[in-house]
């Protein structure tokens, strides 16, 4: 007789959905919501309010990296971003392996300062990427030094913002009970 | 390792990209103040009349110019920067120009592919064509975006701009 060992998968089907459901929501997000702000990164407001939010919900390192590349993917298919469709997805999954990266190394996010470094590190490693992207693509760069620290800093800012406002969303879930119910679905 | 230790980490990591930034910044602007206005420099926007090289467009001189911008049809995001007719302007006597001079644009798309768009003097010039100059949000490109048919979206645009040719006499 022969005994099958079933291996146990690192998401859950449920899981998987949750973080299929926060990458749609971050392409719906570059869609629908046009701050009327020319500052750069200033998309990093929400874009890491809801990284911060699923990594919360998902505790898990590599989640952050999925839903980047996933939302990366759909993201590139809608069209999104000016330089190809390369140029998009690696942008996008810059910022989900990095706020893994931050997650990993602090620990977890879900206190006020970690959310706020992880939306600062995901957002900075979005920038940081496109800035790559655009020597490697030969664009002149002029534009790109003249530009960096100021980038650098709207990025970061606006990624602290990011960070804060998905810590408030996790505080906010928590006390109506929601953590205790994706438990109880698990 | 604590976890205060850490935050301080990141926090010191994320101190030392910015002052490699202001250093690269600071190194570049002073490289820029010394480029010589009658060759092609790399790393710049490089403006060919006639087939002869003209000038490398520099980010200080678009400074002098108004700003501009339209709301795009496609996303319905606002597009900025300054009106290409104007930029052009800056280099090339207008009297040289007939409304049937040509100007091209040409970019990069996805590593070594090149993006090309003519237009005439004439269409740069028309309002309703609204053709911007439009260095992007993050500092790191410029594109040429407009309004007109066959220009209106961003498949139509030219990213990554490298070059401007303009014709006098096509």
């Amino acid at each position: 007789m022969s005994v099958q060992t079933i291996r146990k998968r690192y998401f859950t089907t449920f899981e998987l959905i949750l973080l299929a459901l926060f990458s749609a929501l971050v392409v719906v997000d570059k869609i629908v919501l046009h701050l009327p702000l020319a500052i750069p990164g200033h998309s990093g407001v929400t874009w890491m309010a809801i990284l911060v939010v699923a990594r919360g919900l998902v505790p898990k390192t590599g989640a952050l990296s999925l839903v980047g590349l996933t939302s990366g993917l759909l993201a590139a298919f809608f069209g999104l971003g000016d330089l190809g469709a390369l140029y998009t997805i690696l942008s996008y999954l810059a910022s989900g392996i990095g706020d893994d990266l931050i997650a990993l190394f602090l620990g977890d996010i879900e206190s006020i300062v970690p959310a706020a470094l992880a939306g600062i590190v995901g957002n900075v490693a979005k920038m940081l990427t496109k800035t790559a992207m655009a020597v490697l693509l030969q664009i002149p760069a002029s534009f790109i030094a003249l530009g960096l620290l100021y980038s650098f800093f709207t990025n970061a800012i606006a990624g602290l913002l990011g960070g804060l406002l998905g810590w408030l969303i996790l505080r906010a879930l928590r006390r109506a009970g929601f953590f205790t119910y994706l438990a109880e679905k698990r | 390792m604590s976890q205060t230790l850490r935050v301080l980490i990141v926090i010191g990591a994320l101190g030392l990209i910015a002052i490699i930034f202001a250093v690269a910044g600071s190194v570049s602007q002073s490289q820029i103040a010394q480029v010589p206005v009658t060759t092609p420099q790399a790393g710049m926007i490089h403006l060919y009349v006639d087939g002869t090289f003209t000038a490398n467009l520099l980010p200080t001189e678009m400074q002098k110019l108004a700003s501009a911008s339209f709301v795009d049809k496609e996303q319905g995001k606002t597009q900025s920067g300054y009106w290409l007719k104007d930029v052009i302007r800056l280099y090339v006597k207008e009297t040289a120009l007939t409304a049937s001079s040509q100007i091209i644009v040409t970019g990069v798309r996805q590593g070594t592919e090149k993006k090309i768009a003519t237009l005439t003097w004439a269409e740069t010039l028309d309002p309703a064509n609204s053709v911007l100059y439009s260095p992007s949000n993050d500092g790191t490109s410029v594109k040429i975006a407009a309004m007109m048919e066959r220009l209106s979206t961003r498949n139509d645009w030219v990213q990554g701009l490298t070059q401007i040719d303009v014709k006098t006499k096509p």
